[in-house]
């Protein structure tokens, strides 16, 4: 009888990992559901420790990865949810912006929704819609509680709507409105003192801007620092020299250097000639061929008899 | 009336053949439509120079007007000649790099026949059927963000083409995304295709990176570093 508890204990305990990629490491956006609605929130137990508005990533070793688990964890839940489908053929997605775009590939939100959200009290960044799914990135200093009928309400609108979708999902981003708009300048910032300026001395090597959360990012030479004797905290002073505290970043340290690694790509050496592309072709249009020859060859054979 | 029937069907047949045949290639292998020679040059096809071989990118203009395409800097030495689709023929040649420098890893090669497609291959059940989209427009490096979560495309010689996401810009025109890749795709351009139907929007041309994550500039680094800018149609 206790086994039998101890099976359907588990089994329940299994939708309960649902976004537990990796055991050693949560995800960097916690995800809730409320009334059909996603919630996606910026999760700083993610990091390993924070330091003067800082969220520290520590690579050291091979059990995980902060560029690459960390980076992908928005592709991950969006893939699990059914948001981003895989195969190459038929992309569906439009983006709606709230400032009136001179982007050919960008819109600007329908008034009905943009009218529906400034209600709300959304300050909204973006607006990405899929074939079965809405995400609305928002910031962190907007209303992050919507309307239990907001799905209705986005069912009810017009067919021509093309913001008719099943699933919302809303991401709130860690920054704020005039945080995110300053995003890129930030990032630029860090990168040109840690090429020619203060932060090269500090280890930091280079810059980045992960969009979901939309957080600006230093990447650091743990290797370097050991090297240096310099300690981790001292690298974060000196970035924070930079850039002023209330401004949150994420900082990685890495005892590995992987992005040493990852550039450039290796070519394909001279010796390996390209492969012979006839072989690959799959001879299905011989068929109809085929068999308008045997055709042609019926025919023949009932002109003669007659 | 069945002799009538009869041609009609051979007619029919025939058409479906012949069509087949001038539209429908199939491959059995993803990356085997790369390996054909295009004349003109479009983007996502191999090439080969001194270093081996690698994928062209886009088209371009430079800033004296003249066209020719972009690709990964690291695949060629300066004066190395570069062929379409491998050196195996004097006739694939296609010119040396016009524009070459070690600031970004990016290289120009001019080639009067280059027009502004990339080919993008697509599966269906383990076939391979090429498509060439026209590029209609690109994505500064400040706009990227908006695409997060969108399908991304890049296709390679190697690999031919992959799916992923952008993730994350680099200081100051690098992108990362989770897009699969191997060696011999560097210069692959990378590109999302719109959902009006109006081609392919085009993002920059991979470097780097590892066999699930790979690194690529950003149209806005040729533009900024080598005064090229990627031609558009319509």
């Amino acid at each position: 009888m206790r086994f039998i508890y101890l099976v359907l204990l588990t089994l329940l305990l299994i939708p309960l990992n649902y976004y537990v990629a990796d055991p050693e490491r949560e995800m960097q956006l916690s995800v809730g559901e409320e009334n059909g609605i996603y919630y996606l929130v910026f999760n700083p137990r993610a990091y390993d420790y924070v330091y003067r508005n800082c969220y520290v990533c520590i690579e050291r070793g091979h059990g995980r990865s902060c560029i690459y688990d960390l980076g992908g964890d928005g592709y991950k839940i969006y893939k699990r949810l059914g948001i981003i489908e895989t195969d190459t053929n038929t992309p569906d997605y439009r983006i709606y912006v709230s400032e009136k775009p001179n982007k050919s590939y960008l819109e600007p939100i329908p008034d009905e929704i943009a009218e529906y959200l400034s209600k709300l009290n959304l300050k909204i960044d973006y607006i990405t819609s899929f074939r079965n799914a809405l995400i609305i990135y928002a910031f962190k200093d907007s209303s992050i509680k919507l309307p239990k009928n907001l799905i209705s309400k986005l069912e009810e609108l017009p067919p021509r709507a093309e913001l008719r979708r099943k699933i919302a999902v809303v991401v709130i981003q860690p920054v704020t409105e005039e945080q995110g708009k300053r995003a890129f300048d930030i990032m630029n910032k860090i990168g040109r003192e840690a090429t020619n300026g203060s932060l090269r001395s500090f280890c930091v090597v280079t810059s980045m801007l992960q969009f979901v959360p939309e957080l600006v990012g230093a990447y650091v030479d743990g290797r370097c620092l050991e090297e240096k004797g310099i300690s981790e905290r001292q690298a974060i002073d000196a970035i924070r020299n930079v850039v002023d505290e209330s401004y949150p970043l994420k900082v990685i340290i890495d005892y590995n250097s992987t992005f040493s690694k990852i550039s450039p790509l290796p070519l394909e050496r001279r010796n390996n000639s390209t492969p012979t592309t006839s072989s690959n072709h799959n001879e299905i249009y011989i068929i109809p061929v085929l068999l308008s020859l045997v055709a042609i060859a019926i025919l023949a054979r009932r002109k003669r008899a007659i | 009336m069945r002799g009538r029937l009869g041609l009609c069907l051979v007619v029919f047949l025939l058409a479906i053949g012949i069509s087949t045949i001038l539209i429908n290639a199939q491959y059995s292998d993803p990356a085997a439509p790369t390996w054909e020679r295009y004349r003109p040059l479009i983007g996502g096809i191999q090439y080969y120079a001194d270093k081996g071989a690698c994928t062209l990118s886009y088209a371009a203009r430079d800033s004296t007007g003249r066209v020719g395409m972009v690709t990964a800097r690291h695949c060629a030495s300066q004066s190395s000649p570069l062929y379409q689709p491998d050196d195996s023929s004097i006739s694939y040649y296609i010119g040396t790099p016009a524009i070459w420098t070690y600031d970004i890893d990016a290289m120009f090669v001019r080639f009067s026949n280059s027009v502004p497609y990339v080919l993008h291959i697509n599966n269906f059940y383990g076939t391979y059927y090429p498509t060439k989209w026209n590029v209609y427009d690109y994505v500064p490096v400040q706009d990227i963000g908006y695409f997060f979560g969108v399908p991304v495309f890049k296709t390679g010689r190697t690999t031919g083409t992959t799916q992923g996401t952008i993730d994350q810009v680099y200081y100051t025109y690098i992108i990362g995304a989770n897009l699969s890749a191997e060696r011999g795709d560097s210069g692959s351009p990378l590109y999302a295709i719109s959902p009006h139907g109006d081609g392919a929007l085009l993002f920059g041309h991979l470097v780097g990176g590892s066999s699930d994550y790979t690194l690529y500039i950003s149209v806005s680094g040729v533009i900024d570093y080598l005064g090229i800018k990627p031609l558009t149609y319509p």
